[in-house]
């Protein structure tokens, strides 16, 4: 693979064209797509189920995956899950990024990054569970399907980033440039 | 070409999970969406690489399913396809726009980032942790919306009513139309890019060449049509007609009428003409040609039947139906059998004192035609209509004096990664 450079990232096409044939294998070789968010589902009410197993028992939307003898970590989306961190990191060492630091655009601090990353995690985590998928599972495997409803979860998705990007060019975008998008 | 059921064998094997999985991560983190400014800057349209990226997998997946579809290697209503849920999906998709902008990733791609040990991503996945306990906490509350806008797998060629493969002709278009703007606008925006080798460049046009080739297959060979799918079971059900393992006695039909536990639905495949003069209480008038088309609305309803629902198909004999029975085992519409000699069997059986019937002993019955001669149209007027003696309900089993063959069969549910 000498498309795949050490150190750079990779043409963004041909990415996209190999992200394709895995996501085409996952269809072809275990019958359904890929999917990162409701593994992280699982995780959640998996540690919840050791805290709280009584809670789980009693909410109907975590009972389904928890309730009484259900195992919510012994699931293929747990697998896919460690295989995607696994393949990140190498990926990462490989390319000489696997590095502790923070990325944030330039005007803001890093305490300001981590906050806004904590909110708009948890603003996705739950936008997520409504939608049933994340950008993987419904964008990515529903979009490829031409199923209805992943096609508007997509617009939508874009729509709200585009709608809001504007009141937040200051998390990502130089001072000069701030006021011009 | 009979569709391979790989997934049968891999779907339980966890190391097959992990290792797409592996693919997966290793190519969003080669791609750059380790980094929240790289999947930021899609928004401000300074680094186009999230739409690159995104369109060209959603591209190169679609045309290789339908294609694999088309020449009858995958069985597509083997494939998971999220359901359509309209409302919170829209709404769920707004949100998470939201999220994206503020936070910089989205869900998978946050994963790569803190693989890399990005201290943004490792907080923004304890924030995904987060929301979706809140969303498991305030489910309850909307828990109608949640489910609102229902469309059970539905898709794009469901929505307009045509073949696949013109839906997979228009969104290739599309993505190279968008690629094109997108290449565009970046130079505009004095967006300044890493050289990208000739190879490279070469390489890519070269499978979206190839990619186009297989979109014209696909176009040209079309979707499984029920026919081809009935040649990929043929093997398994074709000797149906000789041990007659799905025919159904007459008085099995009369017993399942009653039957609580089932929800019966009766099929007549006959010309309206002879359905008028007599059919069985709450049968309905079908033919043929509905199950000819997958798109038809009968087979659409079959399909998205509940799990107890039983069909039985009636013709005259029982020719027509069991070649719709046919078209029904290829799509895998479970709980379908034929009435056993159909409509003549149905009245030797119950229609003692025929005061409105006559058998015609010259009637050619290998061309599946009525054996009786009616003397006037009683359509379900008659007790043989419904032949159960409302004093005597409870009188099945106890004389069956058949071979049972209905047995309810329920789908094994294939499963999602991100359900």
């Amino acid at each position: 693979m000498n498309k795949l450079d050490r150190g750079e990232h990779a043409n963004p096409y041909l990415a996209g064209i190999l992200l394709g044939v895995v996501l085409f294998l996952a269809f072809f070789l275990t019958g359904g797509g890929l999917g990162a968010s409701g593994a992280v589902s699982r995780v959640q009410i998996g540690l919840l189920d050791l805290i709280a197993p009584l809670h789980v028992d009693k909410n109907f939307y975590f009972a389904q995956v928890a309730g009484g003898d259900k195992n919510p970590w012994l699931d293929s989306s747990i697998y896919m899950l460690l295989g995607t961190i696994l393949g990140g990191a190498l990926s990462g060492i490989m390319s000489k990024r696997l590095k502790l630091e923070i990325f944030k655009g330039p005007q803001i601090t890093n305490n300001a990054r981590l906050i806004f990353a904590f909110i708009g995690g948890g603003v996705m985590g739950w936008g997520a569970r409504l939608a049933r998928g994340c950008t993987s599972g419904q964008a990515l495997s529903g979009g490829a399907l031409l199923s209805v409803g992943s096609w508007v979860f997509m617009l939508s998705l874009f729509a709200g980033g585009y709608f809001l990007a504007y009141f937040f060019r200051n998390l990502w975008l130089p001072k000069n440039k701030g006021g011009s998008v | 070409m009979t569709p391979l059921y790989l997934n049968e064998i891999f779907s339980n094997s966890w190391w097959m999970y992990l290792l797409i999985g592996f693919g997966f991560g290793f190519i969003l983190e080669k791609a750059g969406f380790g980094d929240s400014r790289k999947l930021a800057a899609q928004f401000y349209f300074t680094d186009m690489r999230v739409l690159k990226v995104m369109m060209s997998a959603i591209i190169v997946t679609m045309v290789l399913v339908f294609f694999f579809s088309s020449i009858g290697l995958l069985d597509f209503s083997k494939v998971y396809m999220n359901p359509t849920f309209l409302w919170p999906q829209a709404v769920g998709g707004f949100v998470m726009g939201i999220g994206f902008i503020m936070g910089g990733f989205c869900p998978g791609t946050s994963l790569v980032g803190a693989a890399t040990l990005k201290i943004d991503a490792l907080v923004f996945v304890l924030g995904v942790l987060f929301g979706v306990f809140i969303f498991g906490e305030t489910v309850p509350a909307f828990n109608d919306f949640f489910n609102s806008g229902s469309y059970g797998k539905y898709s794009l060629f469901d929505l307009f009513q045509i073949d696949a493969g013109i839906i997979v002709l228009v969104v290739f278009l599309i993505g190279l139309i968008a690629f094109e703007r997108a290449e565009w606008g970046e130079k505009k925006m004095g967006y300044v890019k890493s050289l990208e080798s000739k190879g490279t460049t070469r390489l890519v046009f070269g499978l979206t060449g190839f990619l186009a080739l297989l979109v014209a297959v696909t176009l040209f060979k079309g979707q499984p049509k029920p026919d081809d799918r009935w040649a990929w079971v043929e093997p398994k059900f074709g000797a149906v007609e000789k041990t007659r393992d799905f025919h159904v006695h007459p008085k099995e039909v009369r017993d399942l009428m009653i039957d609580p536990s089932v929800s019966l639905r009766m099929l007549d495949l006959r010309k309206e003409k002879d359905f008028n003069l007599f059919h069985i209480e709450n049968s309905q008038n079908v033919s043929l040609s509905d199950f000819q088309s997958a798109k038809s609305k009968l087979i659409k309803k079959m399909q998205s039947a509940p799990a107890n629902r039983v069909f039985i198909l009636i013709s005259a004999s029982d020719k027509d139906a069991t070649e719709a029975w046919k078209l029904l085992k290829g799509i895998d519409v479970l709980n379908a059998y034929v009435l056993d000699g159909g409509i003549n069997h149905w009245l030797d059986v119950f229609a003692l004192d025929k005061n409105f019937a006559s058998l015609n002993s010259l009637a050619d019955l290998s061309e599946d035609k009525m054996k009786y001669t009616f003397y006037k149209t009683v359509g379900s007027s008659q007790f043989s209509s419904y032949p159960i003696d409302p004093l005597h309900g409870e009188h099945k089993q106890e004389h069956a004096d058949y071979v049972k063959k209905v047995k309810l069969q329920s789908k094994s549910v294939a499963k999602g990664g991100c359900g």
